[in-house]
C-alpha cells in the first residue's frame, strides 16, 4: 500500500507573556501540543543571555540559567513593545522585535525537532505581535528559508480549529467563550445570511457579566450564558482562558451542557493555527468574514470571450497580514483602468478610475501592465501598476503608478 | 474605458528567438501579436522544439505546448498551428483570429511567386531588408513577364529598391525604383526614385525624369520643399538631438563630455547595425 508522506508543520500562539506550540514531524500521525510541564501548554516568554556561556536561553531554561550565572534577562515584552525600547546586551543594541523573534526561534529549537518545516503558522490576538518582518527574521534565526510562513488572527485560528473537529461536522454554529483576567468575550461562528461564507461575530461580555444579577460569579455567568445562548444558539461551545480555571463552575456547567456539548481547553488557538497549516493556507481554507479581517475582493473589470466581468486580483475574507498578490494584463487602449472593490458582505461593487498619466502611446493591445495589490491593514492598502511594455516590440517605460486605498471596515 | 485582458500566462525570463527575423519574444501575447502583424511569415512549419519548450517552461503555457507537440507529430498544416496558438489564451478577439486565418488561407491559394512576394514584404516590414532583398532578387527573374504581371513585377522592384535604400545603397536603389516605375507606374515608386537621386546629389536627373514623364516642372520645386520639411523633421529625432548637444559641448570646451556623448552614440549605432545584420 502506498504511504503518503506527512509534511512537517508547526504552529505558534503568541502573546507577550506566553507562547504555545503545536507541531507534527516525521512519523507522527497526530499533532502534538507541546507541554512545557504536564498539563501546561504555555511556555513563558523569557529570554536570558548568559555572560559566562555567551549563549541565549528561552522559557524555563532561561529562568534556570539565570540562577546559575550572570547575564541579562528579558521578559517585560509588553512594556518594551509600547516604548519601542532597544536593549543593549554585551555592547550590542537589539530591537525588541529582533529579540522577540530570537525568543520564538529558541522555543522551536528547544523542542529538538529540527528546522525542516513545510509551513509555520503564527497566531495571536495582538496584531502588533504579528509584524511583517517576523518571517524574514525567523527564517534567519532558524537558518532555513524552506518553509511557508503565515500570520493569522485568533478568529481565523478558531475557525480552522472548529472546521477540523469531528463534533463540529454538520453543525451550523459554534460558540467560543474566551476568558482572560477580567476580559470575557463570546465568538460565534456560523454562516453568513446568504449562506455562502463563514463569519465570526465577536461580543464583549465583560460589562454584561458585571451587570448580570447573581450571588456569585458562577450564578452570574450561568445567567449570562442562558441569555447568550438564547440570542446565539449553538449545539457546541468551547471555553478557553485562565478565567475558567479553578472549581468555580457549577451552575455554569449545567447551562453550558444543557442540550449542547461543551469543551474546555487552553490550546485551542495553537491547534487551530496548526489545522490552518494543514490546509495549505488559502487554498482550501474558506472565506471568513469577521471584524479585523479583509472584507473586500479587489480587482478590475476584464474582458473574457468578449464579455465584461470582474476579476479579483486580491481576495478578501481572510487575514490581511502579508496579503499581497499581483497579476499581469493587457490594455487594449486608453490610459486608465477601473479598479473594483467588492464588499463580500453586501456584494456591492465600488468602482474607482485609476489614471495612468504618462503611459506611452502604443498600438492597441501592446501595453502589458502588472497590477500589484496589497493590504497594509484590514481596511487599507495600495495598488501598484507597473508598465511592462511589450517585450522588444514596444519596450517598457519603467513607470510605476501607486494609489493607496481605504475601505469601510 | 478600454478593454483589459487578464494574462493567463507569465512573462518569460529567457526570450524565444524567431529565427526567420531574429525577433525575441518574452510573452505569449507578443508572439500572437507578431503572427497577426506578419501572417505571411508563418506560412511554413514554424513550430520548433525550442518554441514548444519555451512555451511550456518559460511562459507556463503547458496545455498549448502539449497541443503543439501533438499537432507536430500529426504533421498538420501551419494554419492549424496558428489557429491553435491564437485560440489558446484570451488575447485576440475571435474576429481578429478569423481575419488572420482568412489571410493565410487566401495566401495558400495564390501562386508560389505571389506567396514569396508577400513573404518578402513581411520580412521588410519586420525589419529584415537584407533577407527580403534576397527574395526580391529571385522574384524579378521568377515572375513571368506578361502584361497582367507587370504591376506585380513593378511592386517587386519597388520592394527591392526599398531594401537597398534602407541599407543606404542609393545608387542601386535608384535603379530598382526606376524599374518599378517602368513596370508598375506607381506614383510612390517615382517619389522614392527621386529621393534616392536627391540623396545621391543628382538633382539634374530628377529634372530629367520629370521632363521625360511629361510632368509639370513645378513638381521639382514641390519635391525639394517636401525634402526640406523631412530634413527639418529629422531634427526631432533623439539621436540627432544628442549629436547636436555633443557638438554644443565641444564648442563650449567640454571635450571630455563631448567624447563621452559621441562614444555613447557610436556604441548605439554599432549595436543597431549588428542587430540589423543578424
Amino acid at each position: 500500500m502506498e504511504t503518503i508522506k506527512q509534511e512537517n508543520l508547526l504552529s505558534m500562539d503568541i502573546s507577550t507573556a506566553f507562547t504555545q506550540i503545536s507541531y507534527r514531524v516525521d512519523g507522527m500521525e497526530e499533532p502534538i501540543s507541546h507541554e512545557e510541564r504536564e498539563g501546561d501548554f504555555c511556555i513563558p516568554n523569557i529570554l536570558f543571555y548568559g555572560e559566562k556561556t555567551k549563549k541565549w536561553y528561552a522559557g524555563y531554561k532561561a529562568l534556570k540559567k539565570q540562577e546559575e550565572e550572570e547575564g541579562v534577562l528579558v521578559k517585560d515584552w509588553e512594556q518594551m513593545w509600547k516604548k519601542e525600547e532597544k536593549v543593549v546586551i554585551q555592547k550590542e543594541i537589539y530591537k525588541v522585535k529582533t529579540l522577540f523573534v530570537k525568543l520564538l526561534a529558541l522555543h522551536i529549537k528547544n523542542l529538538d525537532i529540527g528546522n525542516q518545516f513545510a509551513r509555520i503558522v503564527v497566531t495571536s490576538d495582538d496584531k502588533e505581535l504579528l509584524f511583517e518582518e517576523m518571517e524574514g527574521m525567523l527564517k534567519k534565526e532558524l537558518k532555513t528559508k524552506e518553509f511557508l510562513f503565515y500570520r493569522i488572527s485568533h478568529k481565523t485560528a478558531f475557525t480552522a480549529f472548529a472546521l477540523h473537529q469531528e463534533e463540529c461536522s454538520g453543525v451550523r454554529n459554534v460558540g467560543l467563550f474566551e476568558y482572560y483576567g477580567d476580559e470575557i468575550r463570546y465568538q460565534y461562528l456560523g454562516r453568513t445570511p446568504a449562506g455562502d461564507m463563514l463569519q465570526v461575530q465577536t461580543f464583549s461580555l465583560s460589562e454584561e457579566l458585571e451587570q448580570t444579577k447573581g450571588e456569585d460569579k458562577d450564578e452570574k455567568f450561568a445567567t449570562m450564558a442562558v441569555n447568550i445562548f438564547y440570542r446565539h444558539k449553538t449545539p457546541i461551545v468551547y471555553l478557553t482562558g485562565d478565567g475558567f480555571e479553578g472549581e468555580w463552575m457549577e451552575k455554569t456547567l449545567k447551562v453550558l451542557c444543557h442540550n449542547r456539548r461543551a469543551f474546555v481547553g487552553q490550546n485551542l488557538f495553537t491547534k487551530g493555527a496548526f489545522y490552518f497549516a494543514v490546509e495549505e493556507g488559502e487554498k482550501r481554507n474558506p472565506k471568513l468574514l469577521a471584524q479585523g479581517l479583509c472584507l473586500y475582493d479587489i480587482g478590475l473589470a476584464v474582458t473574457i470571450k468578449g464579455q465584461q466581468s470582474f476579476a479579483p486580483v486580491l481576495g478578501g475574507g481572510c487575514d490581511w497580514y502579508g496579503r499581497k498578490n499581483s497579476a499581469q494584463m493587457m490594455l487594449e487602449e486608453g490610459k486608465q483602468i477601473e479598479v473594483i472593490y467588492q464588499n463580500l458582505r453586501t456584494k456591492e461593487l465600488e468602482k474607482e478610475i485609476m489614471e495612468l498619466h504618462g503611459m506611452p502611446k502604443r498600438p492597441p493591445m501592446t501595453t502589458k501592465i502588472e497590477m500589484e495589490i496589497a493590504y497594509t491593514s484590514d481596511c487599507e492598502g495600495y495598488i501598484k501598476i507597473k508598465d511592462l511594455g511589450f517585450g522588444e516590440l514596444y519596450p517598457s517605460s519603467h513607470q510605476i503608478w501607486v494609489r493607496k486605498f481605504s475601505l469601510d471596515s | 474605458m478600454g478593454k483589459v485582458i487578464l494574462c493567463e500566462t507569465k512573462t518569460a525570463k529567457k526570450p524565444f528567438c524567431f529565427s526567420v527575423t531574429g525577433q525575441n519574444f518574452y510573452s505569449y501575447e507578443e508572439f500572437c501579436y507578431y503572427i497577426c502583424q506578419y501572417p505571411a511569415l508563418f506560412q511554413e512549419d514554424f513550430v520548433t522544439e525550442e518554441l514548444i519548450s519555451w512555451l511550456a517552461k518559460e511562459v507556463g503555457a503547458i496545455s498549448l505546448a502539449e497541443k503543439l507537440s501533438y499537432l507536430k507529430r500529426e504533421q498538420v498544416q501551419s494554419r492549424s498551428f496558428v489557429l491553435t496558438i491564437l485560440e489558446a489564451y484570451p488575447y485576440l478577439s475571435a474576429k481578429s483570429i478569423k481575419e488572420v486565418i482568412e489571410r493565410l488561407d487566401l495566401l495558400k491559394l495564390k501562386e508560389d511567386w505571389v506567396q514569396k512576394k508577400y513573404y518578402a514584404d513581411a520580412l521588410y516590414r519586420a525589419g529584415c531588408p537584407k533577407q527580403a532583398k534576397k527574395i526580391y532578387d529571385h522574384l524579378v527573374d521568377e515572375i513571368p513577364d506578361t502584361e497582367e504581371n507587370k504591376k506585380w513585377i513593378g511592386a517587386v522592384w519597388h520592394g527591392r529598391g526599398s531594401c537597398l535604400a534602407k541599407d543606404m545603397q542609393y545608387q542601386e536603389a535608384s535603379i530598382s525604383f526606376q524599374k518599378a516605375v517602368e513596370f508598375g507606374g506607381y506614383e510612390q515608386s517615382r517619389k522614392n526614385y527621386w529621393m534616392t537621386l536627391y540623396f545621391l546629389g543628382n538633382q539634374e536627373a530628377i529634372k530629367e525624369d520629370i521632363a521625360n514623364a511629361n510632368l509639370p516642372i513645378e513638381k521639382f520645386s514641390e519635391f525639394l520643399e517636401e525634402m526640406e520639411r523631412k530634413e527639418e523633421r529629422i531634427k526631432d529625432y533623439k539621436d540627432y538631438q544628442k549629436l547636436e548637444r555633443a557638438f554644443q559641448l565641444k564648442a563650449q570646451g567640454y571635450t571630455k563630455e563631448y567624447h563621452k556623448k559621441m562614444r555613447e552614440l557610436t556604441t548605439k549605432w554599432k549595436q543597431d547595425y549588428r542587430d540589423e545584420m543578424k
